[in-house]
């Protein structure tokens, strides 16, 4: 398309569009050897499992960049919206015996509407106080499951039946992805970008800054809520402490990590910081601490994290600096990074 | 025809009266300039009429419709678009992001067929690109259309953001100082650009200016605002030669 | 007598009063270790607008270097306290430094971001060394319990009160009558200001680091002393309720810190004898939703107005 929403000089239409498709075409050709593995059994039935996790990863972390990277809402309570997800869909399951896709849905918009219900009054907040607000907010939410008797409270929810499977997470993440991508290059994606650049811009160009930080925040929940309910159907069994604070702070480690604004970024970010700790299993109690000198590492040394708010298609220009348009963006230090 | 009208507006901000009874009538095709001493107020009837403040009193009407206590966005949309004094351009998108930005509300497309790619989102995007470029081609950006915008030199930013107050449709244009900080040169080039882009879109336009070649070579009638009053109104002639105004600028010891 | 009907038939009065009065002193002991940790919060965010998320993981440091001190060195309360405090002022300088210093010029995200990561660090680092368990405080006041009116309040509370008065006493004799306290008010209205006027401004951020974190520190000692426990956990849920009751009494603003605090511990302790103890965390976050909507400047802060 238009080559996104890029901080920094974007490329020609033609060149980004190139680079995309090797981009995408690369991301398709290791997602079709992950599926002959997992379907020939040649990964094994714990490895699947990861595999799962890294999907539900990728849903989370992408759903919180829209709210956190690209409409610059700092939201801290995505684990909340996933325990709300999570549990509705364990009781639409257990209770209702709903179909699963449907369950889905079913939990992707009653998260929807508590994210919208939170986010009407919280999001006139700004920054460090919207923080706050949302990290509260999850912590109500856990208090809340903790206390009702549906939820089973602290001893958890359990017999959730296992329709999680590989496919079914895959397909989710895909469409989240594409979804995703196809909202912050539209119109309503500048929207987005206009609010985290200028609220006061924006809303001088005739943008109704609180619809679009409410729609973000709402269509975040609604997917962390989705992937909530992956994790339920995947994990089988619930309990508050699957969702505390320090949930929250992995997906937005995964965020800043990749790039706030940057959705490829979300996904290797989400990718790697999965499979890495299970690569290093035997140092699991050190990945707290290694997530948290990452965090401060990455505000120190580069805080626009791993791709900034580019694309991995944008990233292939380094090759084509030299051309004659790369040339003036040198002279006048147009980069910017 | 009655383009924008305010009638006794007062901006108090706690005890500070920072504008008292402001009056104002536009008429389609006006070109009218509000002018005054630091802090005389300017801004804030800028900020009042566009949602920005919420009027102490007074009444704002724009094409007849009441909007003091609207949202800055619906003012926007019913046909009124301002720039900023100290430049608020989306300064780390680029040129094109920046008009492509303000055409968002004209946009004839929803969610659901932007995640669909269906082919309204495709039509309006190709619309939208192409009336972006064309702004561009009118204010000589075109060839820094993929370039940050805070990366342009001064004069083109200013330049960037009359065209994407313009990218937002207005029918009436204000423009807050829209010469600050251009050579001589540049501010007669912007004097031409602004009669000629209110005579091409057909705009009705308001500015707050310090240059007074540029008012003066501009505009029909001026208002000059000090302490938030109105002290006078008139020609640019008439100003020129009003002693009250003289006083307001220069002080006392001047006359 | 009407309003009281609730009572029942044949049942005195002076029991629910009593019941009241007795929470009120148990909300007031609370209260004043959520205001000793929000004064740090409050003093750091009024001069560099940075919420310090590791500021309850400090509290907690203090705590354990308490309990160190008493368990393995011997040391006496007193003497126990200073030291904690004075190894809590020195981490709050040290992480400024390394941490917040170089992110001073970029954004208020950036600098919130790298505060959860470096409370995180200090959590992670702890649970590692200290193990997760929770450690028995060593007992330095035999408990013991006075009867006023059947009110009762014990010698810890009596502690908590005494310490906490004194070291807002010396608080407030810092700020407004000595030259560094003088200087951190003025850094706090304007920093640059401040700098043009000779203020060596990164002294006085140092600082304030210092004396909020010892403050913290003592309020990690003191609920040592109370709860009889500690862990390396125990900073997260009070460091959060102590910024609440930053925000509750107008961040920035050290007197309202304290009634924060206050307000806050009466708040909780009255909830949890109401209902089951396991609502009192989310009433916290209740509370500050609620304060930010309906009067986000806090109970004693004023509107500041966004410039367009």
């Amino acid at each position: 398309m238009k080559g996104g929403m890029v901080r920094g000089r974007s490329l020609s239409p033609a060149s980004s569009r190139i680079a995309a498709w090797i981009a995408g075409a690369l991301a398709v050709l290791c997602l079709a050897l992950v599926n002959v593995g997992v379907y020939t059994y040649r990964i094994d039935f714990y490895f699947t499992g990861i595999l799962v996790v890294v999907m539900i990863n990728i849903i989370l972390a992408v759903s919180l960049n829209l709210i956190n990277g690209f409409t610059g809402q700092f939201s801290l309570g995505h684990a909340g919206f996933m325990a709300v997800g999570a549990y509705a869909s364990a009781l639409l399951t257990i209770y209702m015996e709903w179909p699963f896709p449907v369950v889905l849905i079913g939990a992707g918009i009653i998260s929807a509407l508590i994210g919208f219900l939170i986010g009407l009054p919280t999001l006139r907040l700004r920054g460090d106080y919207l923080a706050i607000a949302t990290l509260g907010f999850g912590e109500i939410v856990r208090v809340v499951i903790l206390n009702l008797k549906i939820t089973g409270g602290p001893r958890g929810l359990g017999g959730i039946a296992p329709k999680t499977t590989f496919f079914i997470a895959e397909i989710v993440a895909i469409l989240t992805v594409i979804i995703f991508s196809n909202i912050v290059k539209s119109s309503h994606g500048r929207a987005f970008v206009a609010i985290r650049e200028d609220e006061i811009a924006a809303e001088a160009m005739g943008i109704d800054t609180t619809k679009y930080k409410v729609l973000a925040f709402s269509i975040g929940a609604a997917f962390a809520g989705i992937a909530g309910a992956l994790f339920a159907h995947h994990q089988m069994f619930i309990d508050p402490r699957s969702f505390t604070f320090t949930r929250s702070i992995e997906i937005l480690v995964m965020v800043v990590l990749g790039g706030l604004g940057s959705i490829s970024g979300s996904i290797v970010a989400a990718t790697v910081l999965t499979i890495l700790p299970e690569a290093l299993r035997g140092i699991a109690q050190y990945r707290m601490i290694a997530y948290a000198l990452l965090l401060i590492g990455l505000m120190l040394i580069r805080p626009q994290g791993l791709f900034g708010t580019k694309e991995i298609g944008d990233l292939f220009r380094l090759g084509q600096r030299q051309g004659n348009e790369g040339r003036r963006a040198q002279a006048d230090g147009g980069e910017g990074q | 025809m009655t383009m924008l009208e305010a009638r006794n507006l007062t901006m108090q901000f706690g005890g500070l009266t920072a504008v008292s009874q402001f009056n104002l009538t536009l008429s389609q095709g006006d070109i009218v300039g509000l002018i005054g001493p630091n802090g005389a107020g300017k801004t804030t009837v800028f900020n009042c009429l566009t949602g920005m403040y919420v009027p102490t009193s007074g009444e704002i009407h724009v094409l007849g419709k009441r909007v003091d206590g609207l949202s800055p966005h619906q003012i926007t949309r019913l046909g009124m678009a301002r720039t900023f004094q100290n430049i608020r351009l989306f300064k780390d998108l680029t040129v094109f992001d920046n008009i492509r930005i303000a055409f968002h509300y004209q946009a004839q497309y929803n969610l659901a067929s932007a995640i669909l790619r269906l082919p309204t989102f495709r039509r309006e995007e190709q619309s939208i690109s192409e009336k972006t470029n064309a702004l561009l081609e009118i204010f000589g950006l075109y060839d820094h259309r993929h370039e940050i915008a805070s990366s342009l030199p001064y004069g083109d930013q200013r330049r960037l953001e009359i065209a994407r107050a313009l990218a937002a449709n207005p029918k009436i244009l204000l423009l807050d100082e829209p010469a600050a900080g251009m050579n001589p040169y540049e501010t007669q080039e912007l004097t031409t650009l602004i009669q000629w882009v209110k005579d091409e879109f057909e705009l009705t336009v308001f500015l707050i200016e310090h240059d007074m070649r540029l008012v003066m070579g501009l505009c029909q009638r001026i208002l000059v605002l000090d302490y938030g009053v109105t002290i006078a109104e008139g020609t640019p002639r008439e100003i020129q030669s009003n002693a009250v105004v003289v006083q307001a600028y220069l002080g006392e010891e001047a006359l | 007598m009407a309003a009281l009907a609730f009572l029942g038939e044949g049942e005195d009065v002076a029991p629910v009063i009593q019941e009241i009065l007795q929470q009120l002193v148990n909300g007031i002991s609370l209260g004043s270790i959520y205001a000793l940790v929000a004064l740090g919060y409050t003093m750091v965010y009024g001069i560099i607008k940075l919420i310090n998320f590791a500021h309850g993981d400090i509290y907690m440091i203090g705590a354990f270097t308490g309990y160190f001190a008493i368990k393995i060195f011997h040391l006496p309360f007193l003497p126990a306290l200073v030291v904690a405090m004075v190894v809590a002022a020195c981490l709050g300088i040290l992480i400024e430094r390394l941490a917040y210093r170089p992110l001073r010029n970029s954004t208020r995200i950036a600098a919130l971001i790298t505060a959860i990561g470096v409370s995180f660090l200090i959590q992670n680092v702890a649970l590692l060394i200290w193990q997760p368990n929770p450690r028995a405080f060593p007992d330095v006041f035999p408990f013991r319990s006075y009867d006023l009116w059947g009110v009762y309040i014990d010698n810890r509370q009596l502690l908590i009160l005494g310490v906490s008065v004194l070291l807002m006493i010396v608080l407030h004799y810092v700020v407004h009558y000595t030259n560094i306290g003088r200087a951190m008010r003025a850094v706090a209205l304007d920093d640059d200001a401040a700098r043009l006027m000779g203020i060596d401004v990164d002294k006085v951020i140092s600082f304030t680091f210092a004396i909020g974190s010892a403050l913290a520190a003592a309020g990690g000692v003191l609920v040592g002393v109370y709860y009889n426990r500690i862990d390396p956990m125990m900073g997260t849920m009070p460091g959060l309720k102590a910024f609440v009751a930053a925000v509750l009494g107008g961040i920035g603003i050290i007197p309202g810190a304290m009634l924060g605090g206050l307000v806050m511990g009466v708040a909780e302790v009255m909830v949890v004898a109401l209902t089951e103890s396991t609502w009192k965390d989310a009433v916290a976050f209740a509370i500050l939703i609620i304060i930010l909507l309906v009067r986000p400047a806090g109970i004693m802060g004023r509107r500041v107005r966004e410039k367009v």
